[in-house]
């Protein structure tokens, strides 16, 4: 049985953008199956740091399309990874120091899968999916990341 | 050879009037350097668009560049041609997670 699992798509098990906390419980409970013995979770968390300076605090934004798009990034990356389940969830909004902005989890029969289609999927996520961050500095200054 | 008075010779820049009229908005980096949510601009392609936004809001110079856009929903690039009442959108690079 496992076997058979293993050659099934992956499936998105969960996948949202929204404004309230992020919670890891409720993504390990998502992509959970007893098919599964291995599970990866990333937790992307508001650091205090940037570039050298110090951050105080930060905003996420997102494109209407934001859900749509990171929508489709689950769905390639579920098709990437057979016989894994994929959950990411991304926060917008106001976010204190250390709260977590993305959370993304892959399980599978095996670690190598998990840690593989977990990794393609925060990279992936980071790449494609239209959202923003804007920063303010312990200085005074503010900047939108990855602007130049 | 004579000339003929043809439509459109009476006014000087003609082309001008060609050009489709569309929509630019800006998201995120982008509106913080443009000032503004939207402009109307004219433009037959992406490029000539973006060109004549950038007129209109000289900070966006620099962040130009580095932006992906959409025409009406979709990923173009700035060789894409517009109609009329098209709405292109300015990406600033993604920065999520």
């Amino acid at each position: 049985m496992p076997e058979t699992s293993n050659a099934e798509p992956g499936r998105v098990a969960l996948c949202a953008v929204r404004e309230e906390a992020l919670s890891a419980d409720e993504v390990l409970a998502a992509v959970a199956d007893p098919a599964c013995g291995g599970v990866v979770i990333f937790h992307g968390l508001v650091r205090n740091h940037d570039d050298g300076s110090g951050v105080e605090s930060l905003d996420y934004s997102a494109h209407p399309q934001a859900s749509t798009e990171l929508e489709r990034v689950c769905r390639e990356v579920a098709e990437r990874h057979t016989g894994t389940r994929i959950a990411a969830v991304h926060r917008v909004g106001a976010l204190a120091l250390g709260d977590a902005a993305v959370i993304t989890a892959a399980a599978a029969a095996h670690r190598g899968q998990a840690f593989e289609a977990c990794r393609d999927l925060i990279d992936t996520l980071k790449a494609q999916v239209p959202i923003w961050k804007h920063q303010r500095y312990d200085d005074g200054r503010d900047s939108w990341v990855g602007l130049p | 050879m004579t000339t003929s008075p043809a439509a459109g010779q009476t006014s000087g820049p003609a082309d001008l009037h060609l050009r489709p009229t569309v929509e630019v908005r800006y998201w995120a980096g982008a509106r913080a350097a443009a000032g503004v949510e939207v402009d109307t601009v004219a433009g037959s392609t992406v490029a000539e668009a973006i060109e004549a936004a950038t007129a209109l809001r000289p900070g966006l110079a620099p962040v130009l560049p580095a932006c992906s856009f959409l025409v009406d929903g979709q990923r173009r690039d700035t060789a894409a041609p517009l109609v009329d009442g098209a709405r292109v959108e300015v990406l600033p690079p993604f920065a999520g997670g």
